[in-house]
């Protein structure tokens, strides 16, 4: 479980994050949304120390979160943040050699799945391609949390099918995965829990299922409730 | 690239550098073969001879120091190392002994004067020079201010020379108006012990003479009386002239009682008119050597009786260049004289003889001889300082 | 360790083609020189036949005396080069960082990311530059050779004077800086180089760290080091000290400006940095 606590961000006066408590549990796919601004991308950089946080704690499994505990975290930011003379295959191989748990034959099956061609440079690619590749360098480690970044942020139809189609295989079962988008309709029926951002505070965290259960709602609607009350 | 040709290609980069630099440690210093060669007499007679000399290189600074035994020490300095301390051989040679009293001061040997059991130091202040003394034998030190004796406005002091004489201090300083002319030299003369100024001696620099001044002081000593013996030279040069004239030249010689504190002329100075001449001093005669229809002469000035003596004739010089010059050096100890050259060219030895004071005999005939070939682009060793005790 | 040889294998294979086109244009300027100068001296000889005043090469050694290396190595061409060498490697040991910070897909956040030590990502920077520096100067040493081998052959015998190299160096300003003439020199300006690029890499990360207030707070600080320094300096302690004693000091101060460096830059690394 990765615990977030009391996670404070501010820039100057200004605060992006305030109070910020959740937990990603392994096995639940969670949604962090809100609206342009709200501060998912700002969380999931603090999240991976590429952002200093101004206080709380985040942990794993207990241990505070270092460097060294990154191998169990894959990170998928929302553009491939890779150098654009490399190819497929330098991505692949930059990956494996810095990863222990980089699975060679996951990464293979997802570039048949993804189509992609090894020898193909970065700089030639399509958006949609590159996050292709995107999640291939993310899906192919074993990790035991997968953090997505707007994911399907300003690629086309096909591209976002072959990617949503990852999430119904076996690529990210019993994992911890945490999406950040707002493109809520494309994900709904993947999502266990939502966790809803405002003004940089959490406003709602719910499962999916409970709320259809009781209120009878889609996720949409609450969505609608609390950013258009 | 592999990561481990990187390494690979690191460590082989440190090698050549390695190599590049190590090398030049690793060759053999390359030790100049330099040596007191005799060609008769007995040695004993240059026992206490001492050379102090450097030789320079295209990157090396070399200080050597030699005497009848050979070289007693080399001292290689790269002139490419970073902090260079240019020290004078005899600077060198107490920093070396008195490390500590020796830090922070210049290394310019006209700053210092030893005793046998005091080494002094004398440097210029805002309002006075300072003093610091060196007791060699328990190591203790003292500091004084010597007050300035004159208090010429804008004046800047430059001592050239400093040495002990009958238990005083005596500070030889030139002066400088805020232009940076020279206006002349002067001589201070302290007590030490008081810090207190006994006397001061002018020597002014005509403002529009045209040339230069010079003013050398020895030391006198006669029946444990102090003197001092001092030289003012003034060389007059006609700077417009299209031919390359020879200069004209005065020297007056004068004697200073450091008891009395009198100032006289030496009339027989006359007959020592001749410049760049080598000379030495002892007890109260002043020797100068001097080129005398193919002969080398020493004429010898008694400062105490203001007479000119004979003449001595030295011995079995008929090998030696025609005539002394400054490339010559004299020195009378007790009753010999010693005459050497004061550099020594690769291959080319420089002579060096011992005579009796009395007759002029040669009792010591000799030679150094230098083979520094080998030692890249070394012209010659100057000899900055060459002491003789015997 | 592992991952340290990763990314300084990674970011050497970075460098290469930038590298090899310095390379290029360091041996070209150099070679040029040793023509350059051959042909200005053949100009000059050829001169001097002309005027009839002296057709020896004796007479032109007594006019002008003997040529040696270090005419190439004071060639503006051989100067350039170096200069232009020491501006390149100053603006890829900038780059370095920026070209990773700068950008929509910036590679600051695959390098962050990575399992370990992030040290390793400011160690593999540091060497890289390490390497690039130390090549060029492997290499001048050979072409030092190389080029005193082709101008002792061209020139006449009786006009060359051959001096060793390490007597050369120190006479070529350019030169001397990026390949000192003795191993002392060497150790203090690259040690003092070191300890500045170090020094620059803490300006950068605070730059990275907290954008413009991290370069004004660098500013004060680097104003501050100035000041003490000329301060230390003014109590005259340089005066006190014996050359040898100068020179340990001063190692002694360019190792604990490195090491004190390297401290912050790994602080800033693993607990400011932004991307």
């Amino acid at each position: 479980m990765i615990e977030i606590k009391n996670l404070q961000k501010s820039y100057g006066k200004k605060a992006i994050l305030e109070n910020i408590s959740f937990t990603i549990n392994q096995n639940e796919v969670i949604c962090l949304t809100g609206l342009n601004g709200t501060g998912k991308t700002t969380l999931m950089n603090c999240i991976m120390g590429l952002i200093p946080r101004n206080s709380g704690s985040i942990t794993i499994d207990g241990a505070d979160i270092q460097h060294q505990l990154y191998e169990r975290i894959s990170y998928i930011p929302d553009s491939l943040t890779m150098p654009r003379w490399m190819t497929v295959a330098e991505t692949m191989q930059f990956m494996a050699t810095h990863y222990p748990n980089w699975n060679a034959t996951k990464a293979d099956e997802l570039l048949a799945f993804f189509r992609l061609e090894p020898d193909a440079q970065l700089k030639n690619l399509s958006k949609g391609n590159c996050a292709k590749v995107n999640f291939l360098l993310g899906l192919s480690l074993d990790a035991d949390y997968y953090l997505m970044d707007e994911p399907f942020s300003g690629i086309d139809v096909f591209a976002r099918e072959d990617i949503l189609e990852v999430f119904t295989s076996k690529f990210v079962q019993d994992k911890g995965v945490l999406i950040a988008t707002h493109h809520m309709d494309e994900v709904e029926m993947l999502l266990d829990r939502i966790v809803m951002l405002r003004n940089g505070r959490i406003v709602k965290d719910f499962y999916a299922e409970d709320i259809r259960q009781t209120e009878g709602k889609a996720i949409i609607d609450v969505m609608r409730e609390v950013y258009q009350p | 690239m592999r990561k481990q040709t990187t390494l690979w290609l690191g460590l082989l980069l440190v090698t050549i550098l390695g190599t590049f630099y190590t090398q030049p440690l690793l060759a053999q210093e390359k030790t100049p073969d330099i040596a007191i060669e005799t060609i008769s007499g007995d040695d004993a007679l240059v026992k206490g001879l001492t050379y102090y000399g450097t030789m320079n290189n295209w990157s090396e600074q070399t200080t050597l120091t030699l005497d009848r035994s050979g070289l007693l020490s080399s001292e290689v300095y790269h002139q490419a190392d970073v902090f260079h301390d240019y020290s004078e051989s005899a600077v060198a040679a107490w920093q070396k002994d008195y490390r500590s009293f020796m830090r922070g001061k210049l290394p310019y040997q006209s700053n210092y004067a030893e005793t046998d059991t005091t080494l002094y130091y004398v440097s210029v202040e805002e309002d006075g020079f300072s003093l610091a003394a060196l007791d060699k034998g328990t190591g203790t030190t003292a500091k004084a201010a010597l007050p300035y004796p004159a208090t010429a406005s804008n004046a800047d002091y430059t001592i050239t020379r400093t040495f002990s004489s009958g238990n005083r201090l005596i500070i030889q300083y030139a002066l400088y108006n805020g232009l940076s002319e020279y206006v002349g030299s002067a001589l201070a003369i302290y007590d030490p012990r008081t810090a207190t100024l006994e006397d001061h001696l002018i020597f002014d620099f005509p403002e529009d003479f045209p040339g230069y001044q010079d003013v050398s002081v020895e030391p006198l000593t006669q029946a444990g009386k102090n003197a001092l013996l001092v030289m003012v030279k003034m060389q007059e040069a006609d700077w417009e002239s299209t031919e390359a004239g020879t200069p004209v030249t005065s020297i007056v010689f004068q004697r200073y009682d450091l008891e009395t504190k009198q100032l006289v002329d030496l009339v027989a100075g006359a007959d020592f008119s001749e410049d760049n001449l080598p000379y030495a001093v002892q007890d109260s005669r002043f020797y100068q050597l001097h080129p005398s229809e193919g002969d080398w002469v020493i004429r010898i000035l008694d400062a105490a009786q203001d007479k000119t003596m004979d003449e001595l004739v030295l011995q079995n010089t008929a090998t030696w260049q025609s005539a002394p010059d400054m490339g010559w050096k004299l020195i009378v100890s007790g009753n010999r004289i010693l005459v050497t050259k004061t550099y020594l060219e690769n291959q080319k030895p420089a002579p060096v003889a011992v005579f009796d004071l009395q007759t002029g005999a040669m009792l010591y005939n000799g030679q150094i001889s230098g083979a520094f070939g080998t030692i890249e682009n070394t012209d010659a060793v100057y000899f900055d300082r060459i002491v003789f005790e015997p | 360790m592992k991952k340290f040889m990763e990314l300084w294998a990674f970011e050497w294979n970075r460098a290469k083609r930038f590298y090899g086109f310095l390379i290029i244009l360091v041996a070209g300027l150099q070679a040029y020189a040793v023509f350059h100068e051959y042909r200005f001296w053949k100009g000059s000889y050829e001169r001097m036949l002309r005027a009839g005043s002296e057709n020896t090469l004796e007479g032109y050694l007594n006019n002008n005396g003997y040529i040696s290396f270090d005419a190439v190595t004071n060639n503006s061409f051989f100067g350039f080069s170096i200069v232009t060498a020491i501006f390149c490697l100053l603006f890829y040991a900038v780059a370095i960082w920026y070209q990773d910070w700068t950008g929509k897909d910036r590679f600051s956040f695959r390098l962050l990311s990575l399992p370990g030590s992030r040290f390793s990502v400011y160690a593999a920077k540091f060497a890289t530059i390490w390497l690039m520096i130390t090549g060029l100067q492997a290499l001048q040493i050979g072409l030092l050779f190389v080029e005193e081998l082709i101008f002792s052959g061209l020139m006449p015998a009786g006009v060359y004077m051959d001096l060793p190299l390490q007597s050369v160096i120190p006479t070529s300003s350019p030169l001397s800086l990026a390949l000192p003439g003795s191993f002392s020199s060497y150790l203090f300006y690259y040690s003092a180089g070191y300890a500045a690029l170090t020094l620059g890499y803490t300006f950068i990360l605070m730059h990275l760290s907290v954008r413009w207030r991290g370069v004004i707070l660098a500013g004060v600080v680097a104003s501050v080091l100035l000041v003490s320094a000329l301060l230390f300096l003014r109590t005259g302690v340089s005066s006190f000290l014996y050359a040898e004693e100068k020179y340990w000091a001063a190692i002694s101060i360019h190792t604990i400006l490195f090491i004190a460096g390297t401290r912050i830059n790994d602080y800033l690394l693993k607990n400011r940095i932004s991307v």
